[in-house]
């Protein structure tokens, strides 16, 4: 009895040692497995979440420059216009109207005084506009004008024909700006202040040379916290920031960007009475600076020094869908290119949606199992997985070539025919195969033929996911890029006929981006892009919805 | 009697007539169902038609291990491809290496711990990912990823690795679907086996799931292989395209694709039946490629 107790107590008391040794074994390896899958879980959400976020990235930023056109510019005048400027035409400051039609807000005095002499005689290198310039001023005016300047009597007669004409433009005296409230035209307001500087600034030191200073910069050293050139990336050279005549254009310009009054302005400037003062010392003192009325600056030979920054604008507007591109896409919009995409994807549709159908019923309702469909699988298969580029050489030696349809419409149409077929054939495939076989039993059961019971039953039950088919098919189309470079042209002009020359909105894109023509455009160009592909996204998510 | 053996051949007419219908219906759909084959068949024929002459010329070793791409010059063209063959492999399979742990990862995360909620976000995204046209990737790398490697790794930024990160991000989609697939089609027994057994949910994944899933998720990365070999626009607008042996992630490239469209545009004569003939190389690859994942999942089919 005694030894059967010890021993149980032994036991026991070893048995709860194992179970607490035991225990906390496992608790150690609970919490280590637990932080494990912890972390594991936490790479796991992180993967999933990074794929998130480079889409969101690219559709973000993509649509955001599409909508905001945001560039860094570098430009001798500071963006800082204003509606009544000297611009030297007439004693005393000036207004620049211009016709209603005219996309401007501002613009700088040197595109000014080039317009003015009629040297761009479009509005294209100034605004993206495709317009002729028409400019008109008072026969008092002073100056360098072209020959299509038209000189007129009053500011009345000069309102009155910028209001008419397209792509006019005017200057009136400040005096007369009261009357424009009776006419229809825009003010513009003239960038015409520049940063004056003393030529010191631009010597090149170890290798060392200011090229421009921004937005930042000017605002520090018209407050007065740079005192030496180096501080703003120049050579070493002491400050001297001069400080315009008291009322003078450019001393409010200097409160204004230095954001400070009239009794706060920095100690070390060096003040300056008159104009000629002020320009003297400018010209007159090593690494002086000062703001400059471009017209005053001009007069005393002043050295300027370059402005950067950022400009931003709205990019896509409704007009850029409603106006044909001019200069490769540089001016105007890109209606012509829409046309041509939706003739492409209409053709594309119409030719492959037909057979894909067929293929896909004859796969699945007609072919009995066997190396005829595994031959016809395969070859489907194959023709979806070969690269693009090959099938737009393919299409180049066969229908432009072979063919003689010519680099255009038709020949990138084929093409891309052929492209998509599997897309549709599959998604068909799928669709027909869902329909339930009750369906087909009842419609032969009345006595209807295979080919009818298809036709007038299967297909029917089977459109919204064949419609996703043909849907993703689209989306796909409308990509297409390297198939068409040399099968459909980059001609921008609206397409004629079958044979012509035909750019869509991704070759156009690809074009844009390639020649660096203009980034604002191709953002635009692909912020179009990318609606549609959401638009197919979501009407073919919808389908599947309804299908299910 | 007579009326009904009338009926009778009438409506045998009608039968016949209907069999005559069907069987040259079912002959119209075979013709459309054979289209796909016929194209295949089409375009390996004029390819092959186009670019074998370049043989009589140079001969294949010195055409594919040539370095030396100099079609233009006059006497003594060189047609070595070598330096795209690489090209087009460097940039594959810098892709491959971003996008495969990403895309099962987030593949497994799909099909093991996300909720359906996020799951169809997550599909949505996939989606999207997938139907973004290749020259907007281009723009975007043109714009904002040649702009990083510029500033992190210096250069010009357009480089083979700009061209592997675009890539990365546009096979994603391919890699992410087929290997979700594979995920929950798997029995479901396997997975709780494994758990039953005491394993963690991570072990299950990884020694258990995967395992099981394997050859779903290599054609997953064969059949994106595939598409970052024939992929054009996007390496185009941001590899560099220079027609060099590739030295270094940082150095630029010109793959298969670039070659062939880059010089498209003007070449004639010899130089343009070079083109051909580097097609034949990349045509090569794809089909290799593709029989391989015809292989993969046939295999799996016998397994099943």
């Amino acid at each position: 009895m005694s030894t059967t107790m010890t021993e149980k107590n032994s036991t026991g008391a070893s048995v709860d040692e194992l179970i607490k040794s035991e225990q906390r074994k496992a608790n150690v390896h609970f919490k280590k497995s637990n932080r494990a899958n912890a972390i594991a879980t936490g790479l796991l959400w992180g993967c999933a979440g990074l794929t998130l976020l480079i889409l969101v990235y690219i559709l973000g930023f993509i649509l955001y420059r599409g909508f905001v056109s945001s560039n860094i510019l570098e430009s001798e005048y500071i963006d800082r216009g204003t509606i009544e400027t000297s611009i030297g035409l007439y004693p005393g400051s000036s207004v620049v109207i211009a016709n209603k039609d005219l996309r401007l807000k501002s613009i700088d005095y040197e595109d000014l005084s080039a317009l003015l002499k009629g040297k761009p005689s479009n509005w294209g290198n100034v605004n993206e506009q495709d317009l002729k310039v028409h400019a008109y001023v008072l026969k008092s005016a002073k100056g360098d004008f072209g020959k299509k300047t038209t000189f007129l009597e009053s500011s009345e007669e000069i309102a009155e024909a910028v209001a008419k004409q397209d792509g006019a433009f005017g200057v009136i005296p400040v005096k007369d700006a009261g009357i424009l409230k009776d006419y229809k035209v825009n003010t513009i307001s003239v960038e015409a202040l520049s940063i004056g500087v003393n030529p010191t600034v631009f010597k090149i030191e170890n290798n060392i040379k200011l090229r421009y200073i921004d937005r930042k910069m000017l605002e520090r050293i018209l407050k007065g916290k740079v005192t030496n050139w180096q501080e703003v990336g120049g050579i070493d050279l002491p400050l001297r920031l001069i400080l315009p005549p008291t009322g003078s254009y450019e001393y409010h310009a200097f409160l204004d960007i230095a954001g400070v009054t009239g009794d706060k302005i920095p100690e070390s400037a060096i003040e300056s009475r008159t104009a000629t003062d002020y320009y003297e010392r400018i010209n007159g003192y090593p690494g002086a600076i000062g703001l400059s009325l471009r017209t005053e600056g001009d007069k005393y030979g002043a050295a300027f020094l370059k402005y950067q920054y950022r400009k931003t604008k709205k990019n896509i507007a409704l007009w850029f869908l409603f106006e044909e591109p001019k200069r490769a896409g540089k001016v105007g919009g890109v209606s012509s290119i829409i046309i041509n995409t939706v003739y492409m994807v209409l053709l594309t549709v119409l030719f492959s949606t037909p057979i894909g159908i067929g293929a896909a019923v004859y796969l699945t309702e007609y072919a009995r199992q066997g190396t005829l469909v595994k031959i016809l699988r395969l070859g489907t298969e194959t023709l979806a997985g070969i690269p693009s580029i090959i099938f737009g050489l393919f299409g180049f030696i066969v229908f432009v070539g072979y063919c003689h349809m010519g680099v255009g419409l038709l020949a990138g149409t084929l093409t891309l025919t052929l492209m998509i077929l599997p897309t549709i054939v599959r998604t068909s495939e799928e669709a027909i195969k869902s329909v339930p076989r009750a369906v087909r039993a009842g419609s032969l059961a009345l006595g209807a033929g295979k080919w009818q019971t298809i036709r007038k039953v299967v297909i029917p039950a089977a459109a919204p996911g064949i419609l996703t088919g043909v849907i993703l098919a689209i989306g796909r189309a409308v990509g297409e890029t390297a198939a068409l470079m040399f099968t459909m042209g980059f001609d921008y002009k609206r397409v004629k006929n079958l044979t012509s020359s035909a750019r869509v909105l991704s070759t156009h894109l690809y074009q844009l981006v390639k020649e660096g023509i203009s980034f604002d455009r191709a953002f635009a160009t692909a912020t179009i892009l990318i609606v549609i592909v959401l638009i197919v996204n979501v009407l073919s998510t919808k389908l599947v919805k309804r299908k299910y | 009697m007579t009326e009904t053996t009338k009926k009778q051949m009438q409506v045998e007419k009608r039968i016949r007539r209907r069999n005559l219908n069907e069987r040259s219906v079912e002959g119209v759909l075979l013709v459309c169902a054979s289209i796909s084959v016929i194209s295949v068949l089409f375009i390996s024929f004029f390819i092959f038609q186009r670019g074998l002459p370049l043989f009589k010329i140079i001969s294949p070793a010195k055409f594919l291990f040539g370095t030396d791409w100099a079609p233009t010059r006059d006497p003594n063209p060189g047609y070595g491809v070598l330096p795209f063959i690489a090209g087009s492999l460097y940039v594959t399979l810098g892709s491959l290496v971003l996008a495969v742990p990403l895309g099962i990862f987030t593949a497994v995360f799909m099909a093991e711990i996300a909720d359906k909620r996020i799951v169809d976000l997550m599909r949505g995204v996939v989606q999207l990912l997938a139907g973004i046209p290749s020259v907007i990737y281009g723009f975007f790398g043109v714009i904002v990823v040649s702009k990083f490697i510029r500033n992190t790794f210096g250069g010009n930024g357009f480089s083979m690795l700009s061209g592997s990160i675009i890539l990365a991000i546009m096979v994603l989609p391919t890699i992410i679907n087929i290997t979700e697939v594979t995920l929950t089609s798997l029995p479901k027994g396997i997975k709780e086996g494994s758990l039953a057994l005491g394993a963690t949910r991570w072990q299950t994944i990884v020694k258990v799931q995967i395992p099981a899933a394997k050859s779903g998720i290599i054609a997953g990365v064969v059949l994106g292989m595939g598409r970052a070999l024939g992929e054009t626009m996007a390496v185009l607008m941001v590899a560099g395209n220079a027609p060099i042996m590739p030295k270094g992630p940082l150095s630029m490239v010109r793959t298969l694709t670039m070659n062939i469209v880059t010089d498209m545009g003007y070449a004639s004569g010899d130089h343009l039946t070079a083109l051909f003939t580097t097609s034949i190389v990349l045509f090569l690859f794809i089909l290799i490629l593709n029989l391989s994942v015809n292989l993969i999942k046939g295999k799996e089919e016998d397994q099943g």
